[in-house]
């Protein structure tokens, strides 16, 4: 949790804030990044966020949700 | 007192104390919230009513996750460590499964992982703190935290304020220091000095102006949090 605090910018804090608690869908995913981003959470940049923080174990979806693991 | 479903969650394992409010002794058969995260235990097998008889009375039930108290298992703990996120998962299959209305976490003093996850999850976090220079140096840190974790409501509760402290000076020193007005400042009272922590205070001493604050804290946490904004 330690590592959410401190990372930048705060709308990747926020991203992985919404992975937290129940979890997010991805209808509440496309809206983060609408508001964050600009751009639709199935958009190319927004595909590769996605992507490295899968890799990364931080952020998956799980079929259903998206949660966050530190 | 009004009818609602709590449960809290006794989350500061290094020094777990919520139980002694309620007169909760664990049995060697009951499951704690260690069991929980080391054991494998399901989160709702490790929780207890321990709902007093006024507020049973009233419609409402309270729930505890009590953390043992138990030096080899909490210095186990502290040394293995667990998965901070199966406590927010714990917390929320909770609610499904109690049918919660609200769930208080009660933390450690101060920051570690879980009084972040804590902060993360909260709709609304209440700092209490002291009118002491050590109380604020700590409080700074923690509301920094709070608002890079966007917390939708943060308040400060001053406790423990002597009668030679002026309120009023008391809190715009807390407003000035911190750019947030104390939602409640909470008188040192001889009388919950007696009861030391031998029951609810709120129970214990109904008229007490102690009391007051704190239910004209919870009625401001109630309307925050049932009308989001």
């Amino acid at each position: 949790m330690g590592l959410l605090v401190s990372l930048e910018p705060h709308s990747l804090r926020r991203i992985l804030k919404a992975g937290l608690r129940g979890g997010a869908t991805s209808d509440q995913l496309d809206q983060l990044f609408e508001q964050e981003f600009s751009c639709a959470s199935t958009s190319p940049e927004a595909t590769e966020l996605l992507s490295q923080l899968s890799e990364l174990g931080w952020f998956d979806y799980d079929g259903s949700i998206w949660k966050t693991h530190f | 007192m009004q009818g609602q479903r709590v449960a809290i969650f006794d989350t500061d394992l290094a020094s777990p104390g919520i139980h002694v409010l309620f007169g909760f002794t664990a049995g060697e058969q009951d499951l704690l919230i260690n069991d929980f995260l080391q054991n494998g235990k399901p989160i709702k097998s490790c929780v207890h009513d321990v709902t007093p008889s006024p507020v049973k009375a009233a419609k409402g039930r309270v729930w505890l996750a009590p953390a043992s108290m138990e030096s080899d298992k909490i210095a186990k703990i502290l040394r293995e460590g667990y998965e901070v996120e199966r406590l927010n998962d714990a917390i929320f299959d909770l609610v499904e499964h109690l049918k919660l209305d609200y769930v208080v976490i009660d933390t450690h003093p101060g920051i570690n992982e879980e009084t972040l996850l804590s902060t993360a999850i909260s709709d609304a976090l209440v700092m209490v703190m002291r009118p002491d220079s050590q109380d604020y140096l700590g409080t700074a840190v923690a509301i920094e935290v709070a608002e890079r974790l966007d917390v939708p409501q943060l308040h400060l509760v001053v406790n423990k304020l002597p009668d030679c402290f002026e309120s009023e000076s008391v809190k715009q020193k807390v407003k000035d220091s911190f750019n947030y007005t104390p939602t409640a400042i909470l008188p040192l009272s001889s009388d919950l000095l007696n009861l030391a922590s031998g029951g609810l205070a709120v129970l214990e001493c109904p008229g007490h102006e102690w009391t007051q604050s704190v239910k004209d804290l919870a009625s401001v946490l109630h309307a925050q949090v049932s009308s989001p904004q």
